[in-house]
């Protein structure tokens, strides 16, 4: 996406956002409504700056990696599913057996290049129990439990 | 006097006094080390071991782990982004720069020796000035709360070298983001969605770490490649401790305003080490020649976050000790340790039981010194272990870390989720062209500013004159002045930078000075 | 590293795996009584606070009558409401109990659309101590009675400035309640806290203070005190009238106890009130108390829920009637 693009994209969306905000304050009372509502106006009409100044071809600059954007996307793509898978195991398995997925998957992704796949995935479920056992039984905090 | 003291002597330079510093302040390093946890969960992880010691000892661990904690944040600030405590968000804005320029080394032995420096300078307030200045931290009420967070929100324009608008902009979101929560008067419940876990707002520690880490792991996952994953170009220098120690004195001012500052910053009560950091950092920066390389990676912005933060530990200590007001959220949890070893702050404490304290006083200046090799010995590991892997690769174990680190202390699994919202929210924002570092210091200015603001209006209704409440302090009048100095500083350098050359930052390999 | 080195890892992380699911699928013999393995004692508020420091007190002793680990937590959050809904969802078998704070737990389910709890929600097990509440302003201040105070405030209504801890806590009712009962009207400005509220006061930014006990004993060459919010005169301030000798039909404290989740067994209940029971009536524990400016109770479980009941029909009176609800 171009800079140009992503300048107008975060504007709106923080645009939008604060007009939110402002309309959401709106039904507290007096002095729990005061202050969300002055920044939001104030983020508003920043908002509308940078819009502006996007429109008027001197937007600020983003530094944009270079590289096949394609490839790129992918493996930050792949990272971030892990993190969501990771994060979505939680309730339903529970924080160690989640921990060992995300842990691997993420390991996968970024050492896996160091010390190859077999090895990525011993490390990552060896540090998990680890840290598990030290943190159930030396300092007694149980992880949670998920349904299963 | 002198039996008192003699006596704090011998509690301080005994065996047992000296192994806890020595242990204290390695865990503390540790601790605040890993992002997730802070001084302040250190300290109370181990008040209640403290319980059964005698009073003395037990003070000097949590002393030492304070120090230690604190100084320890700079680690994780400079490999990977992610202030270990919330007191070096600042440090990560020189201190990564110079890691990616493989100047890692370099930046912990800054962090290092700016740390000890700036602590020891705080202990000497706390030592010698405390009452004076514990009776000057009262005077600081609503109005001067407000004022000092739009002093702080105007740092904001000086972290955002790159692109104002997206900076104040930023800084704009983080401060809509702290209103989540339970409104600070009238107590109403705002933008929770409807969920129970948003009731609180959202938990800064987590917070944390989404914006500064999971967005760096992202950038680095798409960076890299199997074979070019060249490991950043390690310099080994010998004798490296020397030569920031000969740098740094060469520019004693920057130590000592920093350090002034952190321990101002840590005796009001409220502000703590991640406020220290910050204004420390943007002082340095608006009083330095070189204005435009802070954030590019110079030692100058690592060493004047440091130097501040280690302060603000004395600093915070100084309204508690002879108040009972803490200056901070780890004096806080220390206060408790000493209510529980039956010994109230105030004049009692000093007097009644001087040893101890004065034993208490003693060891943090020790632990200060031992900040000095441990911090060396540390910084050659981690150095070494850069040799042969990217930190970076450890990037998910840390993030586990935090994730246990942050549960475990508070047993919420909402933080959790948190972390990874607002690290998919930073990524995007990054992508966009915003940096963490605006929007995390309006998440924590946030709510001083709201409080003092509606606390100031409630003040000026009672009276008469809201003007007046505003205006019309002297504490107040002062940060006022301070905040338009500091508003029109960075705009002046802003121009003045855009004149001659082109304003994208440069990949900042190719500033090799010698001397820096 | 070598392909021997992997292998023992590869081998002691089956070791482990083995070792740990053993360890979570025996979990523990059910044939011994209650309790079998640690407990969780949750507290509200962050440490360092009178929560806290009560709790630490307490663990020792409880440990010793109970023969197991107390691991006391933090969980900190909306005013204690937080820990609160967590706990009406945690397992009602004992293990967790959690600090309770009344008036908090009365208060927020009143105000909040969405507290995450309701205050029946909360299973009372013991009320062990009471910090009461006591009105304070300058040593220099032109009003020495609280009469002198109220007749000032019913002549400038909104004038006079009260400091206190928060919103919808002990301090803030207590104004309430004055208000209520003198019908006048005072700006309460609320601080994050008991510590900001006391540096508040002391920096002479508000002129009224509402304050635990302890710290109206810890800072009295700095304040007058003109009403204390117990029944008697409370011991560590002598001069200092209770409201109700002061005229004023009201009582105010921070009372703290236990609770557990709803639900949960009654011989359960039973071996935990014992416990905290025994704890409160050692005389120990109660002389520390004492020095710490606490007042001490013992009340159990069926007792305290009753207390818990009127308090709530007060309170919800007083709150309808000035219009917080």
């Amino acid at each position: 996406m171009s800079e140009k693009a992503r300048n107008l994209l975060s504007g709106v969306a923080i645009l939008a956002v604060s007009i939110y905000w402002f309309i959401a304050a709106g039904e507290f009372k007096e002095l729990s409504r005061l202050y969300p509502q002055v920044i939001a106006v104030i983020v508003g009409l920043l908002a509308l700056v940078l819009l502006g100044v996007t429109l008027l071809g001197r937007g600020p600059k983003i530094a944009l990696a270079g590289g096949d954007a394609g490839e790129r996307h992918m493996r930050s793509g792949t990272m971030i599913g892990a993190m969501v898978l990771w994060t979505a195991l939680i309730p339903v398995a529970g924080l160690l057996i989640a921990s060992i997925v995300g842990v691997t998957a993420m390991g996968l992704i970024t050492f896996r290049a160091h010390v190859g796949t077999v090895r990525a995935i011993v490390i990552a479920v060896l540090l998990v129990f680890v840290f598990f056992l030290l943190f159930r039984f030396l300092l007694n905090v149980p992880f949670p439990t998920g349904i299963l | 006097m002198g039996p008192m003291l003699l006596e704090a002597l011998t509690g301080v330079l005994n065996p047992v006094s000296l192994l806890f510093v020595v242990v204290g302040v390695s865990a503390g390093i540790i601790v605040g080390a890993l992002p997730g946890l802070t001084a302040t969960m250190a300290i109370a992880l181990l008040v209640p071991f403290t319980f059964t010691m005698q009073p003395v000892f037990g003070l000097v661990l949590l002393g030492a782990i304070y120090s230690g904690a604190i100084y320890g944040g700079s680690f994780s600030a400079i490999l990977i982004n992610t202030p270990g405590t919330p007191s070096a968000i600042a440090t990560t804005f020189d201190g990564y720069p110079m890691a990616q320029k493989g100047e890692a080394y370099r930046a912990i032995t800054t962090a290092t020796l700016a740390s000890v420096i700036g602590g020891l300078i705080g202990v000497a307030f706390l030592i010698f000035l405390s009452p004076p200045l514990a009776r000057a931290s009262l005077k600081f009420g609503p109005p001067e709360y407000f004022w000092l967070a739009v002093f702080g929100l105007t740092i904001i324009a000086a972290v955002s070298p790159r692109s104002m608008i997206k900076g104040l902009v930023g800084g704009g979101i983080g401060l809509l983001i702290s209103t989540i929560g339970i409104a600070p008067i009238q107590g109403a419940v705002r933008f929770n969605f409807g969920t129970l876990a948003l009731q609180n707002g959202i938990s800064l520690i987590p917070a944390l770490i989404g914006f500064f880490c999971i967005p760096e792991v992202l950038r680095m996952a798409e960076s890299s490649s199997t074979s070019s994953d060249a490991v950043v170009p390690y310099k080994r220098q010998r004798k490296m401790v020397t030569r920031v120690f000969h740098a740094l004195i060469r520019k004693p001012w920057l130590l000592l305003r920093s350090a002034i500052l952190g321990t101002i910053v840590g005796i009001i009560p409220g502000a703590g080490g991640n406020i220290a950091g910050l204004v420390g950092y943007n002082e340095a920066m608006r009083a330095s020649k070189n204005k435009e390389k802070f954030g590019t990676g110079i030692m100058d912005g690592v060493a004047a976050s440091e130097s501040a933060n280690n302060a603000e530990v004395a600093g915070s200590l100084i309204p508690m000790l002879t108040l009972g007001v803490p200056g901070a959220p780890p004096a806080a949890v220390l206060f408790g340790a000493l209510l529980l070893q039956g010994m109230r702050p105030g004049a009692e404490l000093f007097t009644y039981h001087g040893a101890t304290i004065h034993a208490f006083l003693f060891s943090v200046i020790l632990a200060n010194i031992e900040i000095l090799p441990l911090g060396i010995i540390l910084g050659r590991a981690v150095a070494a272990l850069m040799q042969r892997t990217k930190v970076q690769t450890m990037a998910p174990l840390i993030i586990f870390l935090s994730m246990i680190g942050a549960y475990s202390i508070y047993n919420n699994v909402a933080d959790i989720y948190t972390m990874v919202v607002v690290g998919l929210l930073a990524h995007a924002l990054r992508k966009a062209g915003f940096f963490p570092g605006p929007i995390v210091l309006g998440l924590i200015l946030g709510p001083f500013a709201e409080q003092g603001l509606l606390q100031s209006i409630l003040m000026g209704r009672a009276g008469g004159s809201i003007f007046q409440v505003f205006f019309t302090r002297p504490i107040s009048l002062i940060l006022i002045i301070l905040t338009i100095i500091s508003v029109v500083t960075p705009i002046v350098v802003h121009y003045r930078t855009k004149r001659g050359k082109h304003s994208r930052i440069v990949d900042s390999v190719t500033r090799q000075e010698a001397s820096e | 590293m070598t392909t021997k080195t992997w292998r023992i890892a590869a081998a002691a992380a089956v070791l482990l795996i083995a070792a740990t699911s053993f360890v979570c699928a025996t979990g523990t013999s059910e044939d011994g009584g209650f309790p079998q393995r640690p407990i969780s004692y949750v507290i509200p508020f962050n440490p360092g606070g009178q929560s806290d420091v009560t709790a630490t007190y307490q663990k020792p002793y409880l440990e010793d009558v109970l023969g197991v680990n107390v691991t006391i937590r933090h969980q900190p959050g909306a005013g204690g409401a937080l820990a609160w809904a967590n706990l009406v969802n945690a397992d009602p078998d004992g293990y967790t109990l959690s600090g309770n704070n009344l008036p908090h737990i009365i208060i927020q389910p009143l105000v909040r659309d969405d507290a995450g709890y309701e205050t029946e929600d909360l299973k009372p097990l013991y009320l062990f101590q009471t910090t009461p509440i006591g009105i304070a302003v300058a040593p220099d201040s032109p009003f020495n009675t609280l009469q002198e105070l109220v007749d000032y405030a019913a002549d400038h209504p909104g004038e006079l400035t009260v400091t206190g801890s928060g919103t919808h806590t002990g301090h803030h009712l207590a104004i309430l309640q004055l208000q209520h009962q003198t019908g006048t009207e005072f700006t309460y400005i609320p601080a994050t806290g008991a510590a900001p509220s006391v540096a508040n006061f002391l920096g002479g930014h508000s002129q009224v203070i509402m304050a635990n006990s302890n710290d109206l004993v810890a800072h009295q060459d700095e304040m007058k005190v003109l009403a204390i919010g117990t029944t008697d005169r409370f011991p560590q301030l002598p001069e200092a009238p209770t409201f109700i000798e002061a005229g004023v039909e009201m009582t105010a404290g921070i009372d703290r106890g236990v609770c557990l989740p709803p639900d949960t067994p009654e011989d359960v209940v039973a071996v935990l009130e014992a416990a905290f029971d025994e704890v409160s009536r050692d005389p120990e524990f109660r002389a520390q108390m004492d020095e710490l400016g606490f007042v001490t109770h013992s009340i159990g479980a069926t007792e305290f829920a009753e207390y818990i009941d009127r308090r709530k029909t007060e309170i919800e009176t007083v709150l309808r009637e000035l219009g917080e609800i």
